[in-house]
């Protein structure tokens, strides 16, 4: 991958990648950093890069390690609080909801939210989220159902409540 | 309220306002990072190298530890104790591990000498018992398939099981690094002076091996298990944490190999 080509796929794919791992961790600052990280390793490792299948889920799954990382370090405390995941800023105002989505989706098992990302979000078939994720396609499929219905289920519990 | 999977086919990120990098900035950085990694790579194999050379040299020249010029970094207790080099016949080196075996239901013993159970991700990455002076392993196999390792080293002196200690840390990011975004890969879960716990993801499947490196004064203990599951972090995390359970009190039971012996 030369440098040309790099700095396109770069272009081409950094805000997607960073709205799909922001729905997985639901911090934007904390995707965009880990995201921007990712994109330095990937030209640190373009060889490797040339010979993955995907480009684009290798840039994916390393910025999600990196912020399974980061978040680890949080939970040792070796880490100073403000660059804890935690309440993110807003631009600007979104829909009631997309709000709603993203409070649910935090709510859920991690596997369960991470599925639901690469397959809904990410647009990924189940073969290709059970390799990223490293587990059987079995697996993804329970973890997909699952996480739909309690999905389903908080988005209602809230829809209550603001009718309430 | 809309569609929960429509919402979810038609996520975007409003209001996410993106100041990315620009491209030359974020290759500049990964240029640096790749020289920064090469050295890495490169102090890793000169600490291997000099775990190993040291002590020929100290032979060579008819010194040891308890000759020769004194090593600035030896604290000054080090040089006055004498540790212990042969592990004592009742350390509970099974302790937290099963009675017996799953899949032949023989004990779960300790017994002198190391056989290593794990996959390496990288060449040169696992342990090796080289200038060791004493050691034992237990190893206790499951129904099916995996089990556990667990291993006891003792060293002529701290200094040395220190050294041993910083080869395997240098050994294991090297690894990290040479196998980012491979389908093998080995992934470091936390490291400090004394401790080491760090998985190696075996394949696309998420079957993993997660190890634990403890140093107490001159003696190591290495711990493995396989595990599946290596896919999601939340597993590695408590495959590592379950390891520290289980060898609790085999690692309370090495104070007898520190500087001041319980």
């Amino acid at each position: 991958m030369d440098e040309r080509e790099f700095d396109d796929f770069y272009t081409a794919s950094f805000q997607r990648i960073t709205g799909q791992v922001y729905a997985m961790i639901a911090n934007r600052d904390e995707a965009q950093e880990c995201v921007q990280e990712a994109f330095v390793r990937a030209w640190a490792h373009r060889r490797k890069l040339e010979r993955a299948e995907h480009p684009e889920a290798w840039v994916r799954t390393t910025a999600y390690r990196l912020a399974v990382s980061r978040w680890r370090r949080t939970q040792r405390g070796r880490r100073p609080t403000d660059r804890a995941v935690g309440p993110t800023l807003e631009a600007a105002a979104p829909s009631e909801a997309h709000v709603a989505l993203v409070a649910a989706l935090k709510q859920l098992p991690e596997a369960q939210r991470q599925a639901l990302v690469l397959h809904h979000i990410a647009d990924l078939p189940v073969h290709d989220v059970a390799r990223e994720v490293g587990v059987p396609e079995g697996t993804i499929k329970a973890r997909l159902s699952r996480g739909r219905a309690a999905l389903a289920a908080l988005l209602a519990d809230e829809e209550g409540l603001s009718h309430a | 309220m809309p569609d929960p999977l429509d919402e979810l086919d038609n996520f975007s990120a409003p209001g996410l306002t993106m100041t990315p990098l620009p491209a030359a900035e974020v290759r500049r950085r990964g240029t640096r990072m790749r020289r920064r990694n090469t050295a890495l790579a490169t102090v890793g194999a000169v600490a291997a190298v000099a775990l190993v050379a040291t002590p020929i040299a100290l032979a060579a020249s008819g010194t040891g530890d308890a000759g020769g010029t004194p090593d600035p970094a030896e604290t000054p207790t080090a040089t006055a104790v004498t540790w212990v080099t042969t592990i004592p016949p009742d350390f509970p080196l099974t302790s937290g591990l099963p009675e017996t075996n799953g899949h032949d239901g023989s004990p779960v013993e300790a017994r002198a000498g190391y056989e290593p159970q794990a996959v390496d991700v990288c060449d040169g990455e696992g342990w090796t018992p080289a200038e060791t002076t004493d050691v034992q392993q237990a190893t206790y196999t499951g129904e099916s398939e995996g089990g556990q390792e667990r291993t006891l080293a003792l060293y002529p002196s701290e200094r040395a099981a220190g050294l041993a200690m910083q080869s395997q840390t240098a050994q294991v990011q090297a690894c990290v690094i040479a196998s980012e975004g491979e389908g093998r890969s080995a992934e470091v879960i936390s490291s400090d002076d004394d401790t080491l716990v760090y998985a190696d993801h075996m394949s696309d499947a998420g079957d993993m091996f997660v190890h634990r490196v403890v140093r107490v004064g001159n003696a190591l203990l290495l711990d493995s298990t396989y595990a599946m599951g290596g896919g999601d972090p939340d597993v590695v995390q408590q495959t590592a944490d379950l390891l520290e359970e289980k060898s609790g009190g085999t690692v309370d039971a090495m104070c007898v190999f520190s500087a001041d012996p319980c």
